[in-house]
């Protein structure tokens, strides 16, 4: 099921590579069928996951075939709580992408078809159980990435911005890479695996030397943290975001990036314990910065892009924090969040890209009054804008809201007020900023020049609803993802707080 | 529907009291009035009320001179020290780096091989010391 989910992409570039350039239609038909494909398939895997049979380390839905034994490297991909939702947020981020790239006119064989390899990589990357297929498969997404920014990107910015996030990124995801091998490395040769679950068994029947934990884990936190903007490594985040074609920022924003964050819950945590303790309270202030700075700074951005780039940075700030806090509750709020920003930030892209076509700008000086030419779009754009203030009824309310009562649970030494005051100061930023957006785009005068202006047809409002359905239902009936998060959860938090000593007292009050 | 007033019977009684109160107190003032009777009777209260006691104005001035001053200065910070100096630094001063070195390369054979002979020099000099 799961091989079917990420294969469908991977076979539509197949068949894309081998079509004429000059048949459009197909290049687009061909996307959008293995798609949504891949999202049917997700959708009843995400339905009949509590049915399913839980097999090795608690995973479901499993497929494993050798690939280099001798290395201990298999195809392995299974689900559990934490990654089942991902992949299906994942899913429905990518048949959204690949609906509004009608935008794109130009070589659209060799868009489509990076298109395709980087949604089999997301898809890939969360679903993989072996550390080498699950590195490799970011590696896949993350490069198309790179080069549709440089080939389809906007702006005067273009080639800054495609250097900037390219070298920032693959820093990033080798120094990461230098950790996990550090991890490997740690494993007596002759049980060498990059089997993520044997390694979980292994290390929790044999904890790693604490002053190693004590190096690696910062490794993998800095690693995946840059690959997730983490303060002050965001700067590629808002200027990549804001030269990137519509699709790939939403997938890069919506999936892609939610990769480093689930690197440190799936791997950096429960492994390192030891690690953990010593390094999170610094994760714990770091994303301070991404949750009021980069709030802050948002405030200030006049460009759509710039300024939802800048917020998609704060709302990781909630994510970290709910990994910092190393409770049930922060952990699971952190998962939570990871999904509903995801289908958030791939939402507000959208929408600012559909808006970008049609006034072929994007400065929020130059507009307003667009809410009466833009019915449906400026409906939607309010309801984004709303969901990340984190108003209830909306997925990102439940995420927040749970890791704020994970950090006030959690002891952060002598900053829990702070923290906690700091982070719920930031969602006070988040209203100003979003909320001014909703006032100079939508509302006022509207100029002469936008006459032009014309709303979505039925069709182009598919991605819209669906992303927007999904958010409502999250946000309505949360217990479909905290039922399947909880238990993957309580797991993780487990291991990494049996740490010899102190863990945190708060955890067991 | 009613688990409120079973599960916090006071609150929802006092909520709903006053519910039943502000429609009643309305209807009784402007019911049948020709125009807004309050102004004359309350004077400036009742200007204060209109203008929702000035919490909009209060708010706004406070984000003004609270958010927006962090803002300014955080986008400055972003701009200029992060982005600027951190990321464009290390960016120039390995292009820098880049041009300098390449200078070294002349393609003149003489110069590669004093260069050569110099290395294996200054390393015969630390190894026997």
């Amino acid at each position: 099921m799961l091989t079917s989910i990420i294969l469908l992409p991977f076979l539509a570039a197949l068949v894309i590579l081998f079509t004429p350039r000059n048949y459009r239609v197909v290049f687009r038909g061909v996307a959008l069928l293995a798609t949504l494909g891949s999202l049917l398939v997700a959708t009843k895997m995400f339905l009949g996951y509590e049915a399913a049979e839980a097999g090795v380390g608690g995973y479901k839905f499993i497929e494993k075939a050798a690939w280099v034994p001798s290395l201990g490297i298999n195809y392995f991909v299974g689900v559990d709580g934490i990654n089942v939702g991902l992949i299906f947020m994942g899913a429905i981020v990518a048949f959204a992408a690949a609906c509004v790239s009608w935008e794109i006119k130009t070589n659209e064989k060799l868009y489509y078809l990076l298109l395709m390899v980087m949604t089999g990589g997301i898809l890939g990357a969360f679903a993989s159980l072996d550390l080498f297929f699950f590195y490799a498969f970011h590696e896949f997404a993350l490069i198309p990435t790179f080069i549709m920014i440089g080939l389809w990107g906007r702006g005067e910015n273009k080639n800054y911005a495609t250097f900037n996030i390219t070298l920032y990124l693959s820093a990033g995801a080798l120094i990461a890479l230098v950790g996990l091998i550090g991890l490997y490395l740690q494993v007596p040769a002759a049980q060498r695996t990059f089997d993520i679950v044997a390694l979980t068994d292994y290390f929790r029947a044999n904890p790693m030397a604490a002053n190693v934990q004590h190096f690696i884990f910062p490794l993998l936190m800095f690693g995946f943290g840059i690959l997730v903007s983490l303060w002050p490594f965001h700067t590629w985040a808002p200027l990549g975001y804001g030269a990137a074609p519509t699709a790939t920022a939403m997938l890069h924003a919506g999936v892609l990036k939610k990769f480093g964050l689930y690197g440190l819950i799936r791997i950096a945590l429960p492994l390192m314990p030891e690690g953990a303790k010593d390094w999170l309270n610094v994760l714990a202030l770091l994303c301070l910065g991404n949750i009021l700075y980069c709030g802050w700074v948002a405030m200030r951005q006049r460009d759509l892009n710039q300024l939802i780039g800048n917020s998609s940075v704060a709302h990781m700030g909630f994510v970290f924090l709910g990994i910092a806090s190393l409770n049930l509750i922060g952990v699971t709020g952190a998962v939570v969040v990871m999904i509903a920003h995801g289908l958030l930030a791939a939402l507000t892209f959208a929408l600012s890209g559909y808006i970008r076509t049609q006034t072929n700008t994007l400065n929020m000086d130059e507009m307003g009054g667009l809410l009466r030419k833009l019915p449906f779009i400026g409906a939607a754009l309010v309801m984004a804008m709303m969901a990340g203030c984190g108003l209830p009824g909306f997925a990102n309310f439940v995420g927040e809201l749970s890791v704020m009562f994970g950090a006030w649970k959690a002891s952060f030494g002598h900053a829990k007020w702070f923290v906690v005051a700091a982070a719920w100061g930031g969602l006070v930023i988040g209203a100003i900023y979003m909320l001014r957006a909703v006032r100079s785009v939508l509302h006022g005068e509207l100029s002469d020049k936008w006459n032009s202006v014309e709303d979505a047809v039925l069709w182009r409002k598919t991605p819209f609803v669906l992303l927007l359905a999904a958010l409502l239902a999250f946000g309505f009936w949360p217990r479909l993802l905290t039922d399947k998060i909880k238990p993957s959860a309580e797991a993780i938090v487990k291991m990494a707080t049996s740490g010899k000593a102190v863990a945190l007292e708060s955890v067991k009050r | 529907m009613f688990a409120p007033f079973g599960h916090a019977p006071l609150a929802a009684l006092v909520g709903l009291g006053a519910t039943v109160f502000g429609f009643s107190f309305a209807y009784s003032l402007y019911a049948n009035a020709e125009k807004d009777p309050l102004p004359e009777k309350l004077g400036l209260l009742s200007r204060a009320m209109r203008d929702r006691f000035y919490f909009d104005e209060i708010y706004s001035g406070l984000i003004t001179i609270t958010h927006e001053a962090v803002s300014r200065l955080a986008d400055w910070f972003d701009r200029w020290i992060i982005a600027g100096l951190g990321v464009r630094g290390l960016h120039g001063s390995t292009e820098i780096v880049g041009r300098a070195l390449r200078l070294v390369q002349t393609g003149n054979l003489q110069t590669y091989a004093f260069l050569f002979v110099a290395g294996v020099v200054l390393v015969l000099l630390f190894a026997l010391k």
